[in-house]
């Protein structure tokens, strides 16, 4: 007996050092006490040319009061970090994403800026109306758009010329984008494709390729189609627009066998073997970053822009994101903030970002944009002209992941001839708003027990 | 004399046995109890992370077991996956160590070698199987072309993607398999095999009557281990093919990665966690009870 | 006849050792290969497996890039100290479960796997609650103290696999002997068990390694961070430069191979023979 109490005591010193050391050795790396008075905290996505981005640099010359302290945050779990940095009531005084706002602004993770922006005066026609629309929810204002993706239509001028296509004259319209990629595609003695005019549903699950907005999707915008009612309740997909553009894809699917162009796109993937870099599509609709991605990953591929094609008698429509800059709720220093992001939307701080980071950014500011600076590259007002007619990719802000999920799946089940168009749709759309219907209840019970824009 | 529980010595054992596993017990209640207990709370609510919980009893069980159309399909997929993957992997490893477990010249440069692959991850990863799996360049076709087989489209195919995805982890049994089999095999006294070679059996003789016997509770390790990671089966999908093509490749750790975290029905989602839980631990209890009848314990 | 029978053996182990090994090298090289290449046909097919010309600065551009060696030291603290606190915790709480008997063991075995079981996506939230209570938020101490709490289910249960392997004759000899548990622990199942230490220990580093997501969301100060984050800020939504990537990558890889292929050491035969036989 004596013996076991001797051992239970030893066994129990060991466990004690073992913990005691654990905490011990840790002590050092205790929480920095900075003195945050006249610091902001910004957080932006990794990734960016600059380490420091633009802004940031620029704002912290341009005045005394206020230093900036950028931190980047990985670009490919954004969201987990922004996530846990509201909940640990200590998140940064601004943060910067691409992903749609309304994922944060309906969780009440976001201030809303409309004293703010009445207060200064903000001038809001200066913004692109999709961008600034994309920062509405529920009338209040979350966030303002700094840069942002527009797209065009990117041609290759000498895949062009090799199919005896002149080349300053790219398709205008989406039949001629048929007819012009059956000049464009070839195959090889063994019968497989080689090369192709246009893809229309580029794989946008594959991470490989994730850069181009769903082609059915701009055919029903340009035809009119509105997915979501007026009072955000009701998710129709299966509407006449929607049909007719993929009743397109179809038809432009009609001389190949589906599983020969899989095989083909599987060959696609990072780099210079995106599609259009390894000028295996001719024709493809891409952001604005693409002259410098093409510069960067494959300099020889000679390629025109152009307008997006449109269906007869309808106008052109194109989508859009924008780099938004926020101020989480939490936030030790909104004001500094405001200041912060209203010198960061400014039409000079805009024009000055474009000529420095080398095409990367679009601006979000349209004074920027009409600025003759900027469109001395005449590339420029191509992509001018599509963000005027762009719309929001955030069609249903309370499931927004659900609709692109729901979209593609059904986009796959009407290619690969599993089902027929009213019938993915339908299902879809079903899917779609149940999750929208428990959304929109949930929201209902939560107003009830917590009220934000009060406090 | 030790089965009966008047026994001192019994008693001894008892009293510090639950001070030697007093570490994980403390560390649970400080650690992991609230975790756990807030997990089944939410799956019995609609929570969204950020806002309050509430609370609608067992909805989410109802609608996923019920009217959920990706329940199912994530089942059957992480299903035929588990099936396909789990004695692959134990197999495959346990040959390699039994392979590298020979003390010739040069053997821990080839230990490191068949160790690298599993050490790759994220997007390396990623451009990494685009290029192994491409139909037409890729190393597995370029091989299969060489027999005059026609390769298959792999990712791009609803019928390869889950093979894929199988051949992505044998890919890297280098890893904590082959070491653990190897370590394992470390112990099997060198004398037993030297009995095999004078009754005059070969090398199957050898891995099948003594090789396979004196680990199996590694062995049985491994196929518990597997058969609750294949059931979380998540990276593989996640970094290349984000489910598609048509869903063929939603496993089910990825359908609630995407309730969890772009959806943010965190409480949805706990319910689906919930559910594996319960379906691991029914299977897990059967190999334990098949287990108990099968495995070889020297110290019993 | 012997003799040749050893060397045709041999033979066919080096065969299929080779055979194997050229198989499962070729991704590090295509890996190696392309951190040497600029940005134009990097990933072109088939594959160029000499870069045209090396890009030796990709290499240096890892180190202007990110803090390296900051990192790399915060990345060694956080593993080296998970490492003491899983083997020792873990070793100790396999052996209640491999040596001893007490009441409730084999249902609390069961307990410790089921926590295994529940995916980590939904108890995430809630542990970094947790953690924010505790204070912990922004420190090294979410990533190291839980591993001496038992160090992880799969330990416990990898390690009980071993000891159980033990034969039962080595504790009775010694219990017989007046040994006390503790000492059986310590100078009898540990030592025989050297091998199986070594492999928690390497697989425990290159979990810790190259976790990424535990980094991620405990440490918010750029110089808190680890490799592995560092890795993750090469990868942007566009501007990937893959062969900065790439060398950065095989940066991160290289201390897990050179610790690895110096680990082996404890991969030794024999030694638990002469314990059997002693």
């Amino acid at each position: 007996m004596k013996q076991s109490v001797g051992q239970i005591l030893k066994v129990s010193l060991v466990i004690i050092l073992v913990l005691a050391a654990g905490f011990i050795l840790l002590n050092p790396w205790t929480r920095n006490s900075d003195d945050s008075r006249h610091t902001l905290s910004f957080w932006s996505c990794s990734g960016q040319k600059e380490d420091v981005p633009f802004i940031v640099t620029a704002f912290n010359s341009a005045q005394d009061s206020i230093r900036v302290i950028s931190n980047a945050i990985p670009w490919q779990e954004q969201e987990k970090k922004v996530l846990t940095a509201i909940l640990s009531d200590n998140p940064p005084d601004a943060v910067s994403q691409f992903i749609p706002i309304v994922k944060w602004a309906s969780r009440m993770a976001l201030i809303p800026l409309d004293k703010f922006i009445e207060r200064d005066h903000f001038d809001t026609t200066a913004i692109f109306p999709a961008l600034w629309e994309e920062m509405r929810w529920q009338g209040h204002i979350f966030g303002i758009p700094v840069s942002s993706a527009s797209y065009a239509f990117y041609y290759n001028k000498k895949l062009f010329r090799q199919a005896g296509l002149d080349p300053e004259r790219p398709p205008k319209t989406w039949a001629e984008v048929i007819e012009y990629d059956k000049k464009l595609t070839r195959y090889d003695k063994a019968g497989n494709i080689i090369q192709m005019g246009f893809i229309p549903f580029y794989k946008s699950r594959l991470v490989a390729s994730q850069n181009s907005p769903a082609t059915a999707i701009i055919i029903a915008w340009e035809k009119g189609a509105s997915f979501l009612s007026k009072d955000g309740k009701t998710v129709t997909l299966v509407n006449p627009a929607l049909i007719e553009a993929t009743q397109w894809i179809l038809d432009f699917l009609k001389p190949y066998p589906i599983h020969k162009i899989e095989a083909f796109s599987a060959g696609f993937g990072y780099g210079d073997q995106q599609a259009f870099a390894a000028e295996k599509v001719a024709m493809m609709i891409l952001p604005n970053i693409f002259p410098d991605y093409l510069r960067i990953h494959a300099p020889n591929v000679e390629y025109g822009i152009a307008l997006t094609p449109t269906m007869p008698g309808c106008q052109m429509a194109s989508s859009t994101g924008s780099w938004w800059i926020a101020i989480p709720r939490g936030s030790k220093n909104p004001e500094a903030a405001w200041d912060f992001i209203k010198f960061s939307a400014s039409k000079k701080v805009q024009l000055d970002a474009y000529s420095v980071m080398d095409q990367n950014l679009f601006p979000a500011n349209r004074l920027a944009t009409a600025d003759s600076i900027f469109l001395r590259d005449g590339k420029m007002q191509i992509f001018v002209t599509h963000l005027e007619h762009a719309q929001s990719p955030t069609i249903v802000p309370m499931a927004h992941d659900v609709f692109w999920r729901e979209f593609y799946t059904a986009q796959e089940q009407i290619v690969f001839g599993n089902q027929s168009i009213e019938k993915a749709l339908g299902t879809a759309q079903t899917i779609i708003q149940h999750e929208l219907d428990k959304a929109l209840t949930y929201d209902e019970y939560v107003r009830t027990k917590m009220n934000f824009f009060d406090k | 004399m030790q089965k009966t529980t008047k026994n001192p010595l019994y008693r001894k054992q008892a009293r510090l046995g639950y001070l030697f596993v007093a570490p994980w017990i403390i560390g649970f209640l400080i650690f992991s109890l609230y975790p756990i207990v807030m997990s089944f709370y939410y799956s019995l609510c609609q929570y969204d992370v950020l806002r309050v919980p509430q609370f609608i009893g067992l909805g989410n069980y109802k609608e996923l077991l019920g009217q959920d159309p990706y329940f199912w399909k994530s089942i059957w997929n992480t299903l035929f996956y588990t099936v396909v993957r789990v004695p692959l992997v134990i197999f495959g490893s346990l040959l390699l160590a039994v392979l590298v477990n020979n003390a010739v010249k040069g053997i821990r440069f080839f230990r490191t070698i068949f160790f690298i692959p599993s050490i790759i991850t994220g997007v390396v990863l990623s451009a990494l199987w685009l290029w192994l799996l491409n139909p037409q360049y890729g190393l597995f076709n370029s091989i299969l072309a060489v027999f005059g087989i026609p390769g298959p489209l792999w990712l791009q195919s609803p019928h390869w993607s889950k093979i894929s995805m199988v051949l992505m982890s044998l890919w890297s049994i280098g890893g904590g398999r082959m070491l653990v089999f190897l370590a394992a095999l470390q112990g099997i006294p060198t004398a037993l095999y030297e009995v095999v070679d004078i009754d005059g059996g070969g090398w199957w003789a050898k891995f099948r009557h003594i090789t396979v016997p004196m680990i199996s509770p590694v062995i049985f390790l491994w196929t518990v281990l597997e058969v609750i990671f294949s059931f979380q089966v998540f990276t593989e999908a996640y970094v290349m093919t984000k489910g598609g093509p048509l869903n063929s490749t939603l496993f089910y750790n990825l359908y609630l990665y995407y309730k969890a975290f772009d959806d943010f029905s965190m409480g949805y989602a706990s319910a689906l966690a919930w559910v594996l839980l319960v379906i691991i631990l029914v299977v897990t209890l059967m190999q334990f009870v098949v287990g108990k009848k099968v495995v070889y314990y020297e110290g019993k | 006849m012997r003799l040749n029978f050893k060397t045709y053996q041999t033979t066919t182990t080096y065969l299929l050792l080779i055979c194997a090994a050229v198989v499962l090298i070729l991704p590090f090289i295509w890996i190696i290969s392309t951190s040497l290449k600029g940005n134009e046909s990097i990933f072109a097919f088939p594959p160029q497996w000499i870069p045209k010309d090396f890009h030796w600065d990709n290499y240096a551009k890892v180190f202007t890039k990110m803090p390296f060696f900051v990192y790399l030291k915060n990345s060694v603290f956080i593993s080296v100290m998970t490492i003491l606190g899983t083997l020792i915790s873990s070793s100790l709480v396999a052996y209640a479960f491999a040596c001893l008997k007490w009441p409730g063991r084999d249902w609390l075995f069961i307990f410790v796997l089921g926590t295994m079981m529940l995916p980590a996506q939904v108890t995430m939230i809630p542990v970094f609650v947790l953690y924010k209570q505790f204070g912990w938020l922004n420190t090294f101490k979410p990533l190291i103290v839980p591993a001496f709490f038992g160090g992880g289910a799969f330990n416990i249960f990898l390690l009980r696999q071993f000891f159980l392997t033990i034969p039962k004759e080595l504790f009775e000899a010694a219990r017989l002997d007046g040994c006390s548990e503790f000492r059986i622990y310590w100078k009898i199942v540990l030592p025989l068990a050297k091998p199986a230490l070594a492999t928690v220990a390497i697989l425990t580093f290159m979990m810790t390694w190259n976790d990424f997501l535990g980094p991620l969301i405990y440490l918010s100060d750029k110089l808190k961070g680890t490799l592995a984050l560092g890795l993750a800020m090469f990868v942007g939504q566009y501007q990937t430069e893959w062969g900065v990537l790439m060398a950065a990558s095989v940066l991160v890889m290289l201390p897990v191979i050179v610790l690895f292929f110096l680990f082996q050491k404890y991969f030794i035969r024999g030694f638990m023979m002469s314990g059997i036989k002693g």
